[in-house]
């Protein structure tokens, strides 16, 4: 017995390759869903993938309307399932060709039972399942490259949007005795500040450096009304470091563990360093 | 021999690795401080030295002290790297005590 469980999947771990497959069956409807099902399975024998494809085609060829999986191999094989978990006996050549002796097939529908030609598959245990072999034939499948394949592909990948534009200057600011470049839009790690609670402005006023993209403000040492304002995102506490001390051969080891606090902040904008005298690149001549 | 259970030795070599391994921790988070003031200070000497025949990293210090800056190392060396034409902004100012020095002579 080959038991095959097939587990839905949420849709982030099914790869690029296999969701592009999956919307495709939105827009070619009568795209068979064994295949997608037998991709998404999570337990599955693999040397007898490509034959349970081509016994799941053939049953689903069965059935004109596609329909569950679980309904039309239970009605071949009169045995009860459950509906979440699929079973199906090791197809053997002669159960297989069974089906062609049992003309007479029961549907809930009325449709005809018509006696299928079966058509010649060879038992090739490790042929990898096609696109071509699932869709039906008179479908064409755009070629990479072509501009009715860049169109689907248009439709199918999610879009990304460009990045927002970003004010061009920087200023270097000293919080808890260091010193951080800082850039409007950004957030940076600082030593806890105590006083501060979430969602207050914040202004700071060491600016040691402003540059914008024509000139540079070079504090001595401080750039004089220069201010950075920013907004507390969160108090939190730094990962734990594991403080070890240890003595070899004295049988001494302390092991402490430490979380900094520190605050997230980020920076909202640069203002107040326009009338600061600015630096040039040339160097300064000599006044007389 | 009396029989010894499996997993005896195994745990003692992992307890020895794990022993090393927050030692050599503990004491590299202190030695990270000065690894990474020896590459900002050897970033920005080699930016430095681009200025002038006689000018390096330890004149560079001296004039940013003497010109009141208090700019770090480590601002220094990021600004050496991103910016070039910043730092040779800051080289300029403090170059130009210098000059007004040798000129008043």
């Amino acid at each position: 017995m080959v038991t095959i469980v097939i587990r839905s999947k949420p849709d982030r771990i099914i790869p690029q390759f296999y969701q592009q497959k999956l919307r495709l069956s939105t827009l070619y409807p009568s795209l068979k869903l064994p295949f997608e099902l037998t991709k998404m399975a999570s337990t599955t024998l693999t040397c007898y993938c490509s034959s349970l494809c081509s016994t799941l085609q053939f049953l689903q060829n069965q059935n004109p309307i596609s329909k569950p999986l679980s309904q039309p191999v239970s009605r071949f094989l009169s045995t009860p399932i459950s509906p979440p978990i699929l079973t199906l006996q090791n197809p053997s050549l002669s159960q297989l060709y069974a089906f062609k002796k049992d003309s007479q097939i029961d549907d809930e529908e009325g449709d005809d039972s018509e006696s299928v030609d079966l058509p010649d598959f060879k038992r090739n245990a490790f042929a990898r399942p096609k696109l071509s072999d699932v869709l039906p034939d008179d479908i064409e499948i755009p070629k990479p490259g072509t501009p009715e394949y860049d169109d689907i592909l248009e439709k199918l990948l999610p879009k990304k949007s460009p990045p927002p534009p970003r004010e061009e200057i920087f200023a270097v600011v000293m919080v808890g005795s260091r010193q951080y470049i800082v850039i409007p839009g950004r957030w940076i790690y600082t030593q806890r500040l105590k006083e501060a609670n979430v969602n207050d402005k914040i202004v700071l006023n060491k600016v040691l450096l402003v540059g914008t993209k024509t000139s540079t403000y070079i504090g001595k040492p401080v750039v004089t009304n220069a201010a950075v304002h920013a907004v507390v995102e969160e108090q939190l506490l730094d990962d734990k470091v594991i403080v070890f001390k240890y003595k070899k051969k004295k049988n001494y080891r302390r092991t402490k563990g430490h979380r900094q606090p520190i605050t997230r902040i980020k920076i909202t904008g640069i203002t107040g360093f326009e009338d600061y005298p600015a630096s040039t690149l040339e160097a300064e001549t000599v006044s007389s | 021999m009396t029989r010894v259970k499996r997993g005896y030795i195994a745990r003692r070599r992992r307890k020895k690795f794990k022993i090393r391994a927050l030692v050599s921790a503990h004491r590299d988070r202190d030695r990270q401080k000065r690894d990474f003031r020896r590459l900002w200070i050897t970033r920005i000497n080699a930016v430095i030295r681009e200025k002038g025949v006689y000018y390096n990293y330890s004149k560079f210090i001296h004039d940013l002290y003497k010109r009141q800056l208090l700019l770090n190392r480590k601002i220094l060396a990021q600004i050496a790297i991103l910016n070039r034409n910043c730092i040779y902004m800051i080289y300029n100012e403090i170059i130009k005590t210098k000059i007004r020095k040798n000129t008043s002579k």
